[in-house]
């Protein structure tokens, strides 16, 4: 004789992830504060990418990370070894402080949507992984003053404030599946909806004289589809009986992303005056491919060594709309972007679920390197160097964890009358692993 | 900070096209008329010519009504005068055998005029000009003068010059058709009025410039080509300015001795579309030139930079004051004096 059991804590994992939802919806579409690095102003806006919130605690790289309890998504190979079906959100939080040559500071803050993921198993050999997360993070707010010179009619000198803003960005949804070849190698690929909407502002106004101010926003849809082909080699024992040494490489195609811009421009005060609502051409944006490799050693299930490298070469860009940095047929800022990280995790209990709490705690630590693709000034690099670190906290099901991120890092310089932004981050998501899809018997 | 590049900026743009243009100036219903005769060395043979009609008055006595009437005055009051000023200018005051409309009527009418009823002459000194009609006219006149359909029975006069060196213009708040009956005195005031200009001969400008001038309707109309400057294409406008000079000098310079020629002190700006014209405001000469700016104008301007075009081009012509006075204009051929737009933006990054 036998029954199907559902989970008995399955209807309040659902209502607590219904919850979760609830409350990461409004911060969604908090995503108009405004309040981040000027250097989001920049090209496409700031890239953002998340691997997984264990290794987003480890540097934020991970090609080569496989891994029972987290989503991977910086390489479809890793979604071959599942056994769980898994959810995972988050959110993030982070404070900006810009400094520039003068020692002056000003100081953002802004709460965001981090990612979804989600995966199943279909078998042994073969996973299945859905994601959301952003690709890129347009929000800042800058102002400039200054004087313009004497007229040359009227002979009058006045001076004017530009207010520049940003904010949105754009967003991937990615979809794939991850196969087991054979104990040693796994392949996989995913496919990538990358859409969103960028929208930039720019408010002049002006102190003496007889000026209109002058408001205009750029509101630019892009969308496109792109994939990503992944492998990894695994070599169990490779130094001792307890340990596993992985390679993984991970390759996305570069990407086409068409897209519409319109313009408004109307006065900024009450009297009365033309609001001009300009539809520019329709137009494509040029994404470069990707590449990235990286290495991991886990040795006796409780130690995770991470390298990891990536490279885009943003050289090759091109588009039909102008961006801050890039005009097309014209001057561009945009560098090959590289980027290195590393990182370590100690899990004390290894696999042991009858171990004290913090033994079974994950402890996590790393560090990166990333030279943008964009710079505000042609010929200078812009910088980010960060120290990450977090915990993964088991909760009340052996396969549900709590996760907490921490970043500090700096990015840019005071130089050539650029700033230096000091930035931290504080990210918290919630995994879920249940067995679906899968009858139990009892007997 | 760095890398932070579009920020406001003025840019200037010569005007490509200015020519001269003219409209048909409405001199009916005016506050004042002129008469008169002037031969400009440097603006030709200028002729005006006056219509006068007078209304009845209230509250006439009846003894006014019994007659007969004794005298009638015509009562002219000059406010201005352009051309010499010494010598005196004859008229004609001819009688007028129909009744005439001035609503809208503009300064090219012509109006069929009888018989002369008497001459009189003004000099520019003259604060009232006091003309006695003849005897013989009064009295064939006597009772449509006295009757209670004078408004309509009498047709008025036109003011004729007959030679002379002078263009008067006359206050019609003050000017009146007094008329003396049975002891009796009645101002009637003018109801219609019309005044028309005519000019022969050529103009004698000094090269560079072009004619502005009231009365005749001579104007300017002229372009700019903003996008042909890249760094205003696509910015948004904060300011507009069009600066058109005027040279003074000149016509004070070249007037021949006892010659007064004022000279005229505003315009109308207007965008021309296909033969529609939107006024884009008035503007006054101050110091040596017209400073135009508007948010009409900053509107038009920014259409233009944004490829929508609404406009075919800009006019200035004569604010309508009744009088002749020109103004000189220089045109683009001007060094440091060509009429120009400076046209301040904030670049959008497109």
């Amino acid at each position: 004789m036998s029954r199907h059991i559902t989970s008995f804590s399955l209807a309040r994992k659902l209502f607590f992830a219904g919850c979760l939802s609830v409350l990461l919806a409004p911060a969604a579409f908090a995503q108009r504060n405004n309040d981040g690095s000027i250097y989001s102003r920049y090209g496409l806006g700031e890239l953002r990418a998340f691997p997984s919130a264990q290794l987003q605690a480890m540097g934020g790289g991970g090609t080569s990370v496989l891994s029972y309890t987290y989503v991977n998504l910086t390489n479809p190979a890793t979604w071959a070894d599942q056994i769980l079906t898994r959810f995972s959100a988050g959110v993030l939080y982070q404070g900006v402080q810009a400094t520039d040559a003068s020692n002056d500071v000003s100081r953002l803050t802004e709460g965001t949507l981090n990612a979804f993921q989600f995966s199943f198993p279909i078998g042994s050999k073969v996973g299945v992984a859905l994601g959301y997360e952003p690709y890129s993070r347009v929000s800042y707010r800058v102002q400039r003053d200054g004087a313009l010179p004497p007229d040359p009619v009227l002979g009058d000198t006045s001076h004017f404030i530009l207010n520049l803003e940003g904010s949105g960005g754009l967003q991937r949804f990615v979809g794939g599946v991850g196969y087991r070849i054979n104990r040693n190698i796994s392949v996989g690929a995913d496919a990538n909806i990358i859409f969103g909407i960028l929208e930039d502002a720019r408010r002049t106004d002006f102190t003496g004289g007889t000026f209109r101010e002058s408001y205009l926003s750029t509101s630019t849809r892009l969308a496109g589809v792109t994939g990503t082909l992944g492998g990894i080699v695994t070599l169990p024992q490779l130094a001792s009986e307890n340990d596993v040494f992985t390679v993984g490489a991970a390759f996305t195609l570069p990407a086409t992303l068409s897209g519409s811009r319109v313009r408004t421009l109307s006065p900024n005060d009450r009297t009365p005056g033309d609001t001009l609502e300009t539809k520019v051409p329709d137009g494509s944006v040029k994404l470069p491919w990707g590449v990235r490799a990286g290495a991991a050693y886990s040795y006796d299930q409780r130690w995770l060594l991470v390298v990891d490298g990536q490279y885009q070469p943003w050289s090759n860009f091109s588009s039909d709309f102008s961006f801050a940095g890039y005009d097309p047929g014209g001057v561009s800022t945009f560098r090959d972007r590289i980027r290195a990280s590393a990182g370590l995790e100690f899990l004390p209990a290894g696999t042991d679920l009858v171990r004290p709490f913090l033994a079974r705690v994950a402890y996590r630590l790393g560090a990166y390197y990333d030279r943008s693709y964009v710079s505000p000034i042609a010929g200078v690099d812009l910088h980010t160097v960060a120290l990450t670190a977090g915990l993964g906290i088991p909760l009340f099901n052996p396969g549900t964890r709590l996760d907490l991120g921490f970043e500090i890092g700096t990015r840019g310089q005071t130089d050539q009358n650029l700033v230096r932004d000091t930035f931290y981050r504080i990210s918290a998501s919630v995994n879920f692993g249940e067995r679906w899809f899968q009858r139990r018997r009892l007997r | 900070m760095g890398g932070i590049d579009d920020l406001p900026e003025a840019s200037t743009v010569t005007a490509s096209t200015f020519e001269s243009d003219s409209i048909r100036v409405v001199t009916g219903n005016s506050d004042r008329i002129l008469a008169g005769h002037v031969d400009d060395p440097m603006l030709g043979d200028m002729t005006t010519t006056g219509y006068l009609d007078f209304s009845t008055a209230s509250d006439i006595p009846g003894e006014f009504r019994t007659g007969p009437v004794t005298s009638v005055q015509l009562r002219l009051v000059p406010d201005y005068t352009y051309g010499s000023t010494t010598g005196t200018t004859a008229f004609h005051l001819n009688e007028m055998p129909s009744e005439f409309t001035s609503n809208g009527a503009r300064a090219d009418t012509t109006l069929p005029a009888g018989a002369t009823v008497t001459d009189f002459s003004i000099s520019p000194t003259d604060t009232l000009v006091v003309i006695d009609l003849p005897a013989a006219w009064v009295s064939a006149n006597d009772a449509t003068l006295r009757g209670t359909s004078f408004g309509t029975d009498f047709h008025g006069f036109q003011i004729q010059p007959a030679g002379g060196q002078t263009v008067f213009g006359f206050d019609l708040a003050r000017t009146v058709l007094r008329v003396v009956s049975n002891g009796e005195t009645v101002n009637y005031p003018v109801s219609q009025r019309l005044w028309t200009a005519s000019r022969s001969g050529t103009l004698a400008l000094p090269p560079n410039e072009l004619l502005v001038q009231d009365g005749f309707g001579n104007g300017v109309s002229f372009d700019f080509t903003f996008r042909q400057d890249s760094s205003l294409v696509g910015g948004a406008v904060n300011r507009a300015i069009i600066a058109l000079y005027a040279d003074t000098l000149s016509l004070q310079q070249n007037a021949p001795a006892n010659f007064t020629r004022p000279v005229l002190q505003g315009v109308i700006l207007a965008a021309l579309i296909d033969t529609s014209a939107v006024a884009l405001g008035q503007f006054s000469l101050r110091d040596g030139k017209f400073v135009m700016t508007s948010g009409d104008i900053i509107n038009i301007v920014q259409r233009r930079l944004s490829g929508v075009e609404t406009a075919d081009r800009f006019r200035v012509t004569p604010i309508v004051n009744n009088t002749i006075n020109p103004l000189l204009l220089y045109t683009p051929s001007a060094p440091d004096k060509a009429p120009k737009a400076v046209v301040t933006v904030s670049p959008t990054g497109e």
